[in-house]
Order: C-alpha cells, then sequence, then structure tokens
C-alpha cells in the first residue's frame, strides 16, 4: 500500500543530451502526481514541454498562462489545439551555463479518474540565464482533453531541441484516504 | 533515514528577532521546502524578506511578478526570498509562504521557486511569484532569512521540510 | 508479536503508522505529509463538500483537488471557503491571475461573508473542464494568528465561450478568528460541484 507522499521515479540526463523522457507504466495507486524537475534548455529560448500517453496528434492540449520576464511583461497568455503541453512564453530555460537547472513543476490531480478530462497545474520559474540572458516565470493551468487514465508522462522541451546532461526529473505520487 | 516529505527543524519566535536561521542542514535529502508564516514590525504593508545561504547574501538573481490588491507589478531583483506583511495590515494576519529549493546539495547553481501570499482587510495586499538564483555550487548548509524592513514579530514560525527522492 | 495499524482512520488519530508487521520488528515511518480524508461529490452535485472534526494533530493543511461548477453560459466557476460554520463578514480576499490574455490581473476584496479559492478558475458544466486546485493553510490551529489561506487554481478548456477560455493565478485569503480550524467548508458558486469533484484534506506535521 502507497504511503502518502511517495516517490515514484527518477531520471537524471547523463551522458549526452536526450530528445525526450519517458516515464512509463506509471503505479495507478496514487490520487494525484507531482513532477519535480530541474531543468536547462540547450540552446537559447528553450521551454519546457509535456506529452501524457504518448499522445502526440489531434490537439488535445491547451493551456492557459501567467507569465513574466521581471522587466517588460506580467500578462497572461494561451495556446490552444496544441498537441503537447508548451508553456514557453519569453525567455524561457536557461542555458549556455551548465551550472544553471531552473525548478519545472507539474501537478497532475486525479489522474487515474476516466471519467474526466484532464486538467494539470505546469510551471516554471527561471531567475536568469535564458534568451539572451533574461528571466522567465511561466504558470499555467493545462487541458489535456482525454478521459484515459495517466500511465505515462513524457518531457522534452521545444524547439526542437534535446534535454542536456544534468537535467532530473522525479516523479512523486500522493495518496489520498 | 531520510523519508520523503519529512520536517527537519520548526521555529517558533517569542520575541521580536531581527533574523532566523536554519544551520547544519542535513545532506540527506534531494530538495528543500522552506515554510514561513511570518510578520515585521517594519512600518510598512509589505517588506520582502532576504536570504543567505551558507553566510552569503552575493550572487542572488530574482524575477516577480505580483499583485498588490488593485494593481500588478513585476521586478527583478536579488536576494528576495519571498514577502511579509508589515505593522500596517490587519493585525495577527501573519505570511503564507512557501519556498521550493531542488538540488540543493548538487555542485551546481541553486535555482528555486516561491508562493508568498500576504493579506489584509483592506485593498492592499499580495501574492508573489518568485523565482530565484543562489550563483553557487556551494551545497547549501544554512539558510539565514532577514526582513528587509523591521524584524521579526513574535509568533512569527519558520519550517524547513526535506524532500527525498527515489 | 508486532500489530499494525493500516486504517485511514489510524492515520486521522494520529497513531503511527508501520513499514512492516507481524514481523516482531516494526520500523515506524516518519513522515510530516499524511492523508486525513477525501470528499468527493456523487451524482446529483453538492452545493458544498465539508471537513468536520479535523484532528489537532497537525500544524498546517493542505488541500488538492479538482472542482467544476454547474454553470451555464461561462466555462469558468467559482470557490468559497468558510471556517467552523462562520458566515460572518469575517474573510477578506485577493489575487492575481491571468485570464489568457493581456496584462495580469489583481482582484481586492476586503470583507466578504466567505472566502474566495478561485475567481473564476474552476471548470463548468459549459466549458466541460475541471479546474484544479491546490490550498494550504499554515498554522491552522494557532490560536494567536488570522488564518491565512494561500492557493493555486486554474483551468482551461482550449477554446473561448462568452469570450473566456480559462484561468489561472494565485489567491490569498483570510480570516480573521484566531480560533483553531476544525471545520472546512468549500462552497461551489452558481449550482454547485459537479460529480466527481473531488477534494483531499492532507496534513503537515510542524513539530
Amino acid at each position: 500500500m502507497p504511503a502518502t507522499y511517495e516517490p515514484i521515479a527518477t531520471y537524471t540526463v547523463s551522458g549526452s543530451p536526450v530528445a525526450s523522457y519517458t516515464f512509463s507504466s506509471i503505479p495507478q495507486t496514487y490520487t494525484d502526481l507531482i513532477l519535480y524537475s530541474s531543468v536547462q534548455g540547450q540552446a537559447n529560448g528553450c521551454a519546457p514541454t509535456l506529452v501524457l500517453n504518448n499522445v502526440t496528434s489531434g490537439t488535445l492540449y491547451s493551456v492557459t498562462i501567467l507569465y513574466t520576464d521581471g522587466l517588460t511583461t506580467w500578462s497572461g497568455a494561451r495556446g490552444t489545439n496544441l498537441n503537447n503541453f508548451d508553456i514557453g512564453t519569453t525567455s524561457g530555460l536557461p542555458y549556455a551555463n551548465t551550472n544553471q537547472y531552473a525548478p519545472v513543476i507539474a501537478h497532475f490531480m486525479d489522474y487515474t479518474n476516466t471519467s474526466i478530462n484532464k486538467t494539470i497545474f505546469y510551471s516554471y520559474y527561471n531567475a536568469t540565464g535564458g534568451y539572451v540572458g533574461g528571466a522567465d516565470i511561466s504558470h499555467a493551468a493545462g487541458l489535456f482533453r482525454s478521459t484515459s487514465a495517466i500511465t505515462s508522462i513524457t518531457v522534452s522541451v521545444n524547439n526542437g531541441k534535446t534535454i542536456p546532461v544534468g537535467c532530473t526529473y522525479t516523479l512523486y505520487g500522493i495518496k489520498a484516504a | 533515514m531520510a523519508t520523503t516529505y519529512q520536517l527537519i527543524e520548526a521555529k517558533t519566535l517569542t520575541s521580536t528577532t531581527a533574523s532566523i536561521i536554519f544551520s547544519a542542514i542535513p545532506q540527506t535529502y534531494t530538495d528543500l521546502i522552506f515554510v514561513t508564516s511570518c510578520r515585521s514590525d517594519g512600518a510598512t504593508q509589505a517588506t520582502g524578506g532576504l536570504v543567505n545561504f551558507n553566510g552569503s547574501g552575493t550572487g542572488f538573481s530574482t524575477v516577480s511578478g505580483y499583485g498588490s490588491g488593485t494593481g500588478i507589478g513585476y521586478f527583478k531583483a536579488t536576494n528576495e526570498f519571498g514577502s511579509l506583511p508589515g505593522s500596517s495590515p490587519t493585525a495577527s494576519t501573519f505570511s503564507n509562504s512557501e519556498v521550493y529549493l531542488p538540488n540543493y546539495t548538487s555542485g551546481v547553481h541553486k535555482h528555486y521557486s516561491i508562493h508568498t501570499v500576504t493579506e489584509n482587510a483592506g485593498n492592499e495586499a499580495y501574492a508573489y511569484f518568485f523565482g530565484g538564483r543562489w550563483a553557487d555550487t556551494a551545497a547549501i548548509t544554512s539558510i539565514t532569512y532577514t526582513p528587509a524592513a523591521g524584524s521579526f514579530i513574535s509568533g512569527s514560525t519558520f519550517y524547513l521540510y526535506g524532500i527525498k527522492n527515489a | 508479536m508486532a500489530i499494525s495499524r493500516f486504517s485511514n482512520s489510524s492515520v486521522a488519530n494520529g497513531f503511527p503508522k508501520y513499514q512492516r508487521f507481524w514481523d516482531q520488528s516494526s520500523v515506524e515511518i516518519i513522515t510530516s505529509y499524511e492523508s486525513i480524508a477525501t470528499a468527493t461529490v456523487t451524482s446529483g452535485g453538492a452545493a458544498y463538500v465539508e471537513f468536520t472534526s479535523i484532528p489537532s494533530t497537525y500544524t498546517h493543511l493542505q488541500i488538492r483537488g479538482i472542482a467544476q461548477i454547474s454553470r451555464a453560459t461561462y466555462g469558468i466557476g467559482d470557490g468559497y471557503l468558510r471556517f467552523n460554520g462562520d458566515s460572518g463578514a469575517n474573510y477578506s480576499w485577493h489575487n492575481v491571475r491571468s485570464v489568457g490574455s493581456g496584462a495580469a490581473q489583481a482582484n481586492p476584496t476586503p470583507s466578504d461573508s466567505q472566502m474566495s479559492i478561485s475567481d473564476g478558475m474552476f471548470g463548468t458544466t459549459t466549458g466541460g473542464s475541471f479546474g484544479v486546485i491546490v490550498i494550504d493553510i499554515l498554522d491552522y490551529k494557532n490560536t494567536s494568528k488570522h488564518k491565512v489561506v494561500r492557493t493555486l487554481t486554474g483551468t482551461d478548456f482550449n477554446g473561448t465561450i462568452a469570450g473566456y477560455g480559462g484561468f489561472v493565478g494565485l489567491n490569498s485569503g483570510s480570516w480573521r478568528n484566531t480560533g483553531a480550524i476544525t471545520d472546512i467548508r468549500i462552497i461551489g458558486s452558481h449550482s454547485g460541484f459537479t460529480q466527481h469533484t473531488k477534494f483531499a484534506l492532507y496534513g503537515i506535521k510542524g513539530a
């Protein structure tokens, strides 16, 4: 029987950059999932992305975002009819400095419920070192228009780039009474 | 043995205090969560909470977007680590703030995220998103937290939790 | 002979959980984050859900959930908190949010008979989505403090309905009462919560 708050799996990119990584065969014994990550982008202006259940067609994803670069804007944005969760807005993730990995956090509530489409929280918090050295907070609610239970989560970055060495991802399960 | 989500230390102030410090932080967790319910005696609606890691207050960068009740704002700063009410808002009302600090023992710069709110029976109250970075590769062994204005008042509480990954 | 407790009520009553049982050598799991109770709305919906007799064995509370409001015309709905049955004008709340375009918005309510935890960030039957929510209540039994609540909520339903397609933001709220929280009522706006709305209450130890 799972404990209330429990790590499920951890992945660290080592050796060479990877295009993506999939947490597969996610146990269906929890209530919520939290994905805590420390991520940088390979190149200028990368943002983190998520795919659920290996679904990359059908434009089943959408997001409502609140974002700021700390200098020019604190605004809202939306992405509709997407083929993944992409919340890139301004400066994106840190890059170019191998010491910088920004927190990227995703909450998946009631992920095993097969009666509802799945709404998630998805955020990253980059204080500096993004596009042209900029900062970027991007906080979003996202919709995956599928009633399937979430059995896999694939992490990547956008703009056709790869996930650099040193990025870490840990999936936790939370079990309600 | 570190379990997944565990209290490391808690502090409750019984008198006005200039700053608090969590020292000798165990290096057995993966991430830290720093939770505060505090208030300053500075004559202001809200003031920043400032951090030192390992006794250092340099090398920090912060970005923030916030609401002030009737307005919004955004800024870049240095070692802001949340916000707390000063003496002006409704009495007995303390901050509610959480810092998520991943990979605090790693040999890379330390990035973190913060959600902070203050409250007030008036129009002015604050809700902040912060992103921060400490440009130092040292493992974090101590956290010092200080209000930018005034001192922490009695009743302020601070909690440090460890998160252990798989 | 070791005897272990593995019921939900044992957790709610603060009895420790053990890593192994029936082996005469049990190791107590020390965890600061524990599940207390879950409230799920069944068919027919509900105007509110409620957690009562909240144990005093924790320091903080967290509520995690999904919520949908029964509401025509709009894809966005609201939710509110009341503590210990107090419906007096003893609450204040504020937020900063995105409505999916334009500048971020801030909203103040200095005095109210309930605390908004959503302000448009729950889904509705019209939009077909659920909102997600994480509510953090620190020092909930501290008798020297008003109770300040921090909430992340958000919803999205892909298109737009009546001009709105989704909201996301950070909410704050205060209950101007120093009493320990023993009861939390979560109230849905308009025609209330729909089936599958679910809130789970967790306790976090601080000592």
